[in-house]
């Protein structure tokens, strides 16, 4: 009997793409994030809203992640911006590999600002790097105050924390410092916002965050 | 109350995430047996983190699934759980949060670094006589 020791991860070759990939965004100078939440959270809105708060000032490319469909594409095309869709037909996250590909159809030398928004799961996408700057993180207040605690390692790995749909809490039995408490509890480095999209709360801030990381780039 | 439960959600989260892991660790062994020696593999050895996101069961059964008609036929996975350690720098002490929570459990601090539990690794594998 023999023992082979190999004592590697097991997603070294996702992780290898995705340095490529960062390395290559770094060299073009494009900020990029990679949006994860769980389905319905608001993450297509907040493209919209985002798209809206800049209206073509920086130059912004999306690419779309879903399991079936192209709807999400559909809804950004409108906004006359480049926009790939990736359809995983059945896989539950976006890797690295995927957006390399989607990176390189994007025909598009100017953009600063690269939003990829991932299959709606508060669980799988956690573990994949894309190569992006930021994981963005969404959780629409419908969702409940428990769920940093019960999904840590997407709050975990994630450097932005968007609360969403806050305009509802009026209805709502969550607590939205509970929620923020939560979340800190798992990555006390979180960066929070307070939005609505209905309500275009908090899009400011959080357009001016994005700006001056644009700018630092 | 209890009331009669169907687990599906277990298949299907195997076609998915778990799946797309074992699939993974076989080209990783690819990599490491050399073809001559692969039917000779007989154990795998993982480490899976307690906040890895991994679900040690559900990859165990995506492995049993396409190990068969792999390279490996005979290999069987073992799994073993790390727990989430964290080292507090405030009172310098290394401790196990079950909670999975970035906080010293002890005195509150946030200023912790995780040595382990978010980890999924391939460790070894073992190989029976010819």
């Amino acid at each position: 009997m023999s023992i082979v020791t190999i004592e590697r991860k097991v997603l070294e070759k996702n992780d290898e793409i995705a340095k490529r990939n960062r390395e290559e965004f770094q060299k073009r100078k494009i900020f990029v994030l990679n949006l994860v939440s769980s389905p319905g959270s608001g993450k297509t809105s907040i493209l919209e809203k985002t798209l809206e708060y800049f209206q073509g000032t920086i130059p912004i490319a999306i690419i779309e992640g879903d399991v079936q469909t192209n709807l999400d594409a559909q809804r950004i095309a409108k906004y006359n911006v480049p926009v790939v869709q990736v359809v995983t037909n059945g896989l539950c996250h976006l890797e690295a590999k995927f957006i390399s590909e989607a990176f390189d159809s994007l025909t598009t030398d100017t953009i600063k600002l690269l939003i990829i928004e991932n299959v709606g799961n508060l669980v799988c996408p956690s573990g994949y790097d894309l190569g992006e700057h930021h994981k963005v993180v969404v959780l629409s207040v419908t969702e409940g105050d428990d769920k940093p605690l019960k999904y840590p390692a997407m709050f975990r790995n994630a450097s932005v924390l968007l609360i969403n749909k806050v305009d509802l809490l009026p209805y709502l039995s969550t607590d939205i410092e509970e929620i923020k408490k939560n979340a800190l509890s798992i990555n006390p480095k979180l960066i929070l916002f307070e939005i609505s999209c209905t309500a275009n709360a908090g899009i400011e801030q959080w357009g001016e965050w994005l700006k001056t990381k644009i700018e630092f780039k | 109350m209890s009331f009669p439960a169907f687990n599906i959600c277990k298949e299907i989260l195997i076609d998915m995430h778990e799946l797309s892991l074992a699939q993974n660790i076989i080209e990783m062994m690819n990599d490491a047996v050399p073809a001559e020696k692969q039917h000779r593999v007989k154990t795998i050895h993982l480490e899976a983190g307690a906040f890895s996101g991994v679900v040690p069961d559900s990859l165990a059964f995506a492995l049993d699934c396409i190990l068969p008609d792999s390279g490996f036929p005979k290999a069987r996975a073992f799994i073993h759980e790390i727990p989430f350690t964290v080292y507090c720098k405030t009172c310098k002490r290394k401790r196990i949060n079950n909670s999975g929570i970035s906080i010293c459990e002890e005195c509150g601090s946030s200023e912790i670094e995780i040595l382990s539990g978010t980890e999924l690794i391939l460790k070894a594998i073992e190989l029976g006589d010819e």
